[in-house]
């Protein structure tokens, strides 16, 4: 048996044992999370119920900063229904404000209605459209919290080096958001210092009762065949997902990002690099296919 | 040993004495993908195991 290397406590994980790994993620998360958001801000929690999500509503409570959550539906049939189920109860259960906006209320119809519409890989449209439902529905908050953690943020990394693109990797990082502040919510990662394997263990270990679920969608993304090849990498030669990350927040870091000329979308005034932003654009393809 | 597997919701049974970290490799499961559970306690690759125990593979990607 493995002792913990804090105590004579048995080893749970990362060669510490319950208490003390607790004592970890939430010192880790705090420190991330009082570095950056001052107290008193109003905090707007992106959720989707899974595993991620709920711990930082969790934590954002804990730490006294009283997180409202937001919920997008999709409608991805067999799927967001559980967690958005597990959601509620969980808001219930800590006092928390939620609110739930959907695809099909906002634009009509749901991700699996727009997929065999446009004939798209569902996870474009998805994240278009829930960044664009996010910002709407975020406006008078000073931040909204994601639940990236780190695995998501290093197979960003891998991904934007594949595209060749340095300007994505200069806006990733802790804090994104564009420079058009009055109209565009800032955002904060604050699980980004923690594993997606570490923030499983802790959901266990507090008990939060989340189901394992996977979006329909999944097997599609180009994303899950990177995440495959670091937990690959990463099992052979443990470090080298942190060792990456330190190498992307000291890249965005000196790397100043270009937004380019944004302007105002013309049909909803979000912030756009062309007239007409993405969303509205999907939104009128939509329209035209009636 | 009777092992049940969150991600795909299901139980089977192998006969086996060892390490976490060789079920993992017998079962052809990489260790950054999954949480080992023992006798409701997560436990660290090194933990030894036997038929006698009640393990729990948890799924550490889920979502979209």
């Amino acid at each position: 048996m493995m002792k913990c290397i804090k105590c004579s406590g048995k080893s749970s994980i990362n060669g510490l044992c319950k208490e003390h790994f607790i004592e970890y993620f939430e010192n880790t998360a705090k420190e991330v999370i009082e570095k950056h958001i001052p107290k008193g801000k109003r905090v707007m929690v992106a959720v989707s119920g899974g595993k991620d999500s709920i711990t930082i509503l969790y934590l954002l409570n804990k730490f006294g900063y009283n997180p409202e959550a937001l919920a997008i539906d999709e409608g991805i049939s067999g799927y967001r229904e559980k967690t958005l189920e597990e959601l509620r109860n969980f808001c219930t259960k800590y006092d928390i404000r939620l609110t739930i906006k959907s695809f099909k209320d906002e634009f009509g119809y749901s991700l699996d209605e727009i997929v065999k519409k446009l004939n798209l890989i569902p996870c474009t449209p998805c994240g278009i459209l829930r960044r664009y439902l996010l910002n709407k529905y975020s406006k008078g908050y000073d931040f909204i919290a994601t639940g990236h953690n780190m695995d998501d943020e290093v197979q960003a990394f891998m991904m934007n080096i594949m595209k060749n693109n340095i300007n994505l990797i200069a806006k990733q990082g802790i804090l994104t958001g564009t420079p058009m502040k009055d109209s565009f919510t800032q955002r904060i990662k604050p699980l980004i210092m923690l594993s997606e394997k570490e923030v499983r263990a802790y959901t266990f270990m507090k008990g939060f009762g989340i189901s394992f679920v996977e979006c329909n969608y999944v097997r599609e993304s180009f994303r899950n065949y990177v995440r495959d090849w670091l937990n690959d990498i990463e099992s052979k030669s443990p470090g080298v997902k942190r060792n990456l990350l330190k190498k992307l927040l000291y890249l965005s870091e000196k790397i100043n990002p270009d937004y380019g000329d944004i302007k105002r979308c013309r049909i909803c005034g979000q912030p756009s690099k062309e007239s007409i932003c993405m969303a509205c654009n999907i939104i009128g393809r939509l329209d035209e296919e009636q | 040993m009777i092992i049940f597997n969150e991600k795909d919701n299901k139980e089977f049974e192998i006969d086996f004495s060892g390490t976490v970290k060789e079920m993992l490799e017998r079962l052809g499961m990489n260790r950054e993908s999954v949480i080992v559970v023992v006798n409701d306690e997560i436990v660290d690759d090194d933990e030894e195991i036997n038929n006698n125990d009640k393990v729990r593979i948890l799924s550490v990607v889920s979502g979209g």
